[in-house]
């Protein structure tokens, strides 16, 4: 069950992380390269985190291979949630799915390392210590980033949050 | 532009993680085949590795091996359909088109790539037709007729659960319209729908509801999860919408206007 949890999870990063359609073929990949090196693997670092780790890689490759990141997970969708249609629609589910369309469309438009580091460490919900491994940059690289991303982001909201309060 | 501080960082970063949890990712394909195929391919290249020489007398040690990494192969994709974050309930919007709402999953995009129907679709497994009284006494939801379209012409019950419960319940008019009324509690999903790229969002109750303005490729989704293309057909406009519990998927209706008005009269 816990190798399937990573199997999924897996196909969730890759799709995230920009893989789109390709997804599939990175989550393979990844797959039989963990099969292949599952000698090397030492088990002194979490085996999820590990094969984040390759399937972060495999990501990278795929992007570097194409001319530009067209598969990206977070590109121009078909928004859900209500639209110009129903401008009134009522009810807390309406005004949330309206919050998290915004939010969604805050993060797209981050800027390619921002967007990757919020990917992993929120919507994820990756620890930083994975985030690192599956982005392969220094821990610290993380935590500034992060923070930096999350400044962005908040500003960019900023213009859009007069009608919403935050509960809590 | 003053920056409202009363979004702060632990607001953002919570409301971050509750939207991850709301993008849905299309479900892993199986990858079975192809990861056993190239791991067995692979396996020479493997043992030619100075550190996996066997020695004499261990070697059986590399085609355990082998069966075990196959074998793992396996599982992990065979159960990796089984542990899918279920479909989400109310409005979930995905990143590159895919949209779970209220039991069905929109896939969007150009419908002359995607799956052509079939020429003579399966009705959905174990149908039988009932009368209302019945349909009402087996299933699990209460089984709702909209006013505007009045007592319909056929009662359809699918997929029924070991007691008999149908997971679905169709009731036919005549004109082509149906609507399908599914327990949306149970999951995952009932519908995929291959849509293009319109869908419009409307309300009903109070409650957001989906109009797919154009025919689309539907197919049916059984408990277990699993896509029965034999049922593959083309649908015609439908509207969607759920009041939490039961999903409602009304087809056929000549526009939006007047699928909302029959969706407005459930009771």
């Amino acid at each position: 069950m816990l190798v399937a949890r990573h199997s999924a999870f897996a196909h969730r990063t890759a799709w995230l992380l920009g893989a789109g359609d390709d997804a599939e073929d990175v989550v393979q990949e990844a797959f039989v390269k963990a099969f292949r090196r599952l000698r090397l693997y030492r088990g002194d670092s979490p085996f999820r985190a590990w094969l984040l780790a390759i399937i972060g890689n495999e990501t990278r490759n795929l992007h570097r291979s194409r001319s530009r990141r067209d598969g990206l997970a977070l590109r121009a969708a078909a928004l859900g949630g209500p639209g110009p249609e129903a401008p009134d629609l009522p009810g807390d589910a309406a005004l949330a799915a309206e919050r998290r369309a915004t939010l969604l469309d805050a993060v797209r438009q981050l800027d390619e390392r921002d967007r990757d580091v919020v990917v992993c460490r929120y919507l994820l919900d990756l620890s930083e210590a994975e985030t690192a491994q599956v982005l392969g940059w220094p821990r610290g690289t993380v935590k500034s980033r992060t923070a930096r991303a999350l400044v962005k982001l908040r500003t960019r909201l900023s213009a859009g949050l007069s009608r919403e309060v935050p509960h809590g | 532009m003053a920056e409202p501080r009363r979004d702060g960082p632990v607001d953002l970063a919570a409301e971050l993680r509750a939207l991850g949890g709301w993008l849905d990712t299309p479900e892993p394909p199986d990858l079975r085949p192809a990861v056993r195929a190239r791991l067995t391919a692979d396996e020479p290249r493997v043992r030619r590795l100075p550190s996996f020489r066997p020695l004499p007398g261990v070697r059986w040690l590399p085609s355990l091996r082998r069966r075990w990494l196959v074998a793992a192969a396996a599982l992990l994709v065979a159960l990796t359909l089984a542990v899918l974050p279920p479909g989400r309930a109310a409005v979930a919007h995905a990143v590159t088109g895919l949209l779970r709402f209220a039991g069905i999953e929109v896939h969007r995009g150009q419908p002359s790539v995607g799956p052509t129907p079939n020429p003579t679709p399966s009705p959905l497994p174990s149908i039988r037709s009932a009368a209302l009284d019945e349909a009402r006494r087996q299933a699990r939801f209460p089984v709702l007729v909209p006013a505007r379209l009045g007592v319909p012409g056929e009662v359809l019950l699918a997929d029924p659960a070991g007691d008999g419960a149908p997971r679905v319940v169709s009731l036919v008019y005549r004109g082509g319209v149906r609507l399908d009324e599914f327990d949306g509690r149970l999951e995952p999903g009932f519908v995929k729908s291959m849509a293009g790229p319109q869908t419009e969002w409307y309300e009903v109750a109070g409650r957001p509801a989906l109009w797919l303005p154009d025919p689309h490729v539907l197919e049916y989704v059984d408990r277990q999860g699993v896509r029965h293309t034999e049922t593959r057909r083309l649908a015609a406009a439908t509207l969607v919408w759920t009041d939490g519990t039961v999903s409602y998927r009304l087809e056929g209706a000549p526009s939006a206007a007047e699928a909302l008005a029959i969706a407005r009269t459930l009771a």
